[in-house]
């Protein structure tokens, strides 16, 4: 298993968010975390970061508790691609992206021309390597996302983390993302996302964990977690489920919210 | 695909050379530019000498046949003018490096060197040393360990008001609540020095300037100023990282608060120690690094040497026209502040604005 959770609590001062989450993580899984603003999905994240140590329970990557691990050993093994922001500085595309690097570096060291392959490779996977010069704060937040991306991809680590990946995103390139994220899955990456959508559960195939208030945690398939009964009792709203079948023969469901008169 | 992974290769090499070439070619412009300034420098003064004269005693300096040379020239050249242009030069780098870092670590592309109190600090120790008569060099090192405090003051009274966490806004804030508390006491000072003798000698120092600067000072500056800039030259690359935030920079492998404090202690370093020589020169370090973010961009690893280099250029030419605009010098820090501000309000209004 690339990743465990073993009865994890987590928050901020002692003050738990999450209570007694176990879980484990294979290679090439995605992992959804739902639920309703401040429910703790950013804290759990950031726990397993080693941003915020856990108050009880143990992080294992590869059977192993990361609790003693250094920034740099963690760094391989455990991307993270923050929500969208801006950096005061307008670094190109190309420092960005070796910036995911560091962790292989020495730390007095520059990057090599390794490096800068690395760093191409990941631009040109996610077919992005013309953006290369460009000023990485002078582009669109679709294209800047991927840039974090290829960022990520260029650390190579075995467990990605992503808060809320496609927020902010326009539709075309929401549906971008995902579909690279579940490239990214197909080359045994774990991912872990945090989302406000039901749909990406079904649309990633992925396993959910859906936290509700006052901690009730379901963890499951998306067909088994993403339910009428679970949504209306974490978001309180009433939704439909429906399955619709493609072209090609697959059926895929969906969510679609019930709005009040 | 073996072709297609041969032309790719070929063409990230070219990439790649590109990638070196331009900032190459900048540092050496920029060296010679440097040079040239410096020793053109060496001529201008109330003691003019030609250039002619210059070459001639630099080689019979060189050669050590230095009993040969004019004793004024001899005086004048290697006592005083080098010396000073030395020191100005060093201050002007070291200036323009520790502030380029400080805009790294704040995240802030506003922040200068004297943000945590060194400046007002140093203000303090030379006053109070002048106060007292001491001698100039006991002046510097007042000036240099109470910089060194008011910057340690901050940065203590800081992490208690942020506790575990590395809140840069608390480290800013308390910065300018021990830059004010220092100025009063520098106030206190010029309120009860005499009139006649202190007040000036203590005005003077604070204004800025390198008229009694010599070999001691430069031997002095450049010993603490390389024991500040090599660590920070060393991991000038992994600033990049550091401006993108605590998180993200830890995420990536990064020791935040370990490198955070070393840049600190080191720029501090730099800060405190021109400004124990130079007294209160401001703007350098907010101004240069920008002059040399428009020459190469962003990019720490190629931002600190050219700032060093910028910096030093813009402070021999700075402490040129000091020497030589009047037949009085004028204090370096009211010509850096004429240059600096309507330089930075073009910055403001026509520059690039990402950090806006």
């Amino acid at each position: 298993m690339n990743l465990g959770i073993h009865n994890l609590s987590c928050g901020y001062n002692k003050k738990a968010a999450l209570k007694n989450l176990s879980l484990e993580i294979g290679s090439g899984e995605i992992l959804c975390l739902l639920g309703p603003n401040g429910v703790g999905k950013t804290t759990f994240l950031k726990t397993i970061l080693g941003f915020l140590e856990p108050i009880a329970g143990e992080v294992t990557i590869q059977g192993k508790n990361i609790n003693s691990w250094s920034k740099k050993k963690l760094a391989r093994q455990v991307g993270y691609i923050p929500q969208a922001h801006v950096s005061p500085f307008p670094f190109t595309v190309m420092d960005v992206v070796l910036m995911g690097r560091a962790a292989h570096i020495g730390n007095f060291s520059t990057p090599s021309a390794i490096d800068y392959r690395e760093a191409e490779e990941a631009l040109e996977k996610l077919g992005i390597l013309h953006l290369k010069k460009r000023i990485y704060t002078e582009l669109s937040g679709g294209e800047r996302q991927m840039v974090f991306i290829a960022r990520a991809i260029s650390q190579r680590p075995r467990i990605l983390l992503m808060d809320e990946p496609t927020s902010s995103l326009d539709f075309g390139n929401q549906v971008r993302v995902l579909s690279q994220i579940n490239a990214l899955a197909a080359t045994g990456l774990s991912i872990i996302m945090t989302t406000h959508a039901p749909d990406h559960g079904f649309l990633c195939s992925a396993r959910v964990v859906l936290i509700c208030r006052k901690n009730q945690l379901r963890i499951g398939n998306a067909e088994e977690i993403v339910t009428e009964d679970n949504l209306m009792g974490a978001y309180g709203v009433q939704v439909k489920i429906n399955e619709s079948s493609l072209d090609n023969g697959t059926r895929i469901r969906s969510c679609i919210p019930l709005l009040e008169h | 695909m073996g072709d297609y992974e041969f032309v790719a290769s070929r063409e990230s090499l070219s990439g790649l050379q590109e990638k070196c070439s331009t900032p190459m070619s900048m540092m050496t412009s920029l060296t010679i530019l440097f040079i040239t300034v410096f020793v053109v420098s060496c001529s201008f003064g109330q003691f003019g000498i030609s250039l002619s004269t210059l070459c001639h005693s630099l080689i019979l300096k060189l050669t050590g046949h230095s009993e040969q040379m004019v004793h004024a020239i001899d005086t004048v050249l290697f006592k005083i003018r080098l010396p000073r242009l030395a020191v100005a030069s060093i201050i002007g780098g070291a200036m323009a490096l520790s502030g380029a870092s400080y805009q790294g670590i704040f995240k802030n592309p506003m922040v200068s060197p004297d943000i945590l109190g060194a400046s007002a600090g140093a203000g303090f120790g030379a006053a109070i040393a002048l106060l007292l008569s001491f001698n100039m060099f006991f002046v510097q090192i007042s000036a240099f360990s109470l910089s060194l405090l008011a910057v340690s003051l901050t940065l203590l009274v800081s992490k208690i008001i942020a506790r575990k966490s590395s809140s840069t806004i608390a480290m800013i804030l308390t910065g300018m609540i021990v830059t004010s508390l220092f100025s009063a006491l520098i106030s206190i000072i010029k309120y009860v020095a005499d009139p006649e003798s202190k007040l000036p000698e203590i005005t003077f120092w604070l204004m800025g300037g390198l008229a009694s600067v010599g070999t001691s000072d430069a031997l002095f500056l450049l010993l603490t100023v390389s024991v500040g800039a090599l660590p920070l030259l060393l991991i000038r690359w992994r600033l990049n990282i550091l401006s993108l935030g605590d998180d993200e920079a830890q995420s990536l492998g990064i020791d935040v608060l370990r490198l955070r404090f070393l840049v600190i202690g080191c720029s501090t370093l730099l800060t405190a120690s021109c400004v124990s020589i130079c007294g209160l020169v401001g703007w350098v370090g907010l101004i240069i690094p920008h002059i040399s973010r428009l020459l190469v961009g962003p990019d720490f690893h190629k931002l600190l040497p050219v700032s060093i280099l910028v910096g030093a250029i813009f402070l021999v030419l700075v402490d040129d026209t000091a020497r030589c605009l009047f037949s009085v010098e004028i204090p370096l820090g009211i010509i850096t502040s004429i240059i600096g501000a309507p330089f930075f309000l073009y910055m403001l209004v026509k520059g690039k604005k990402g950090w806006l």
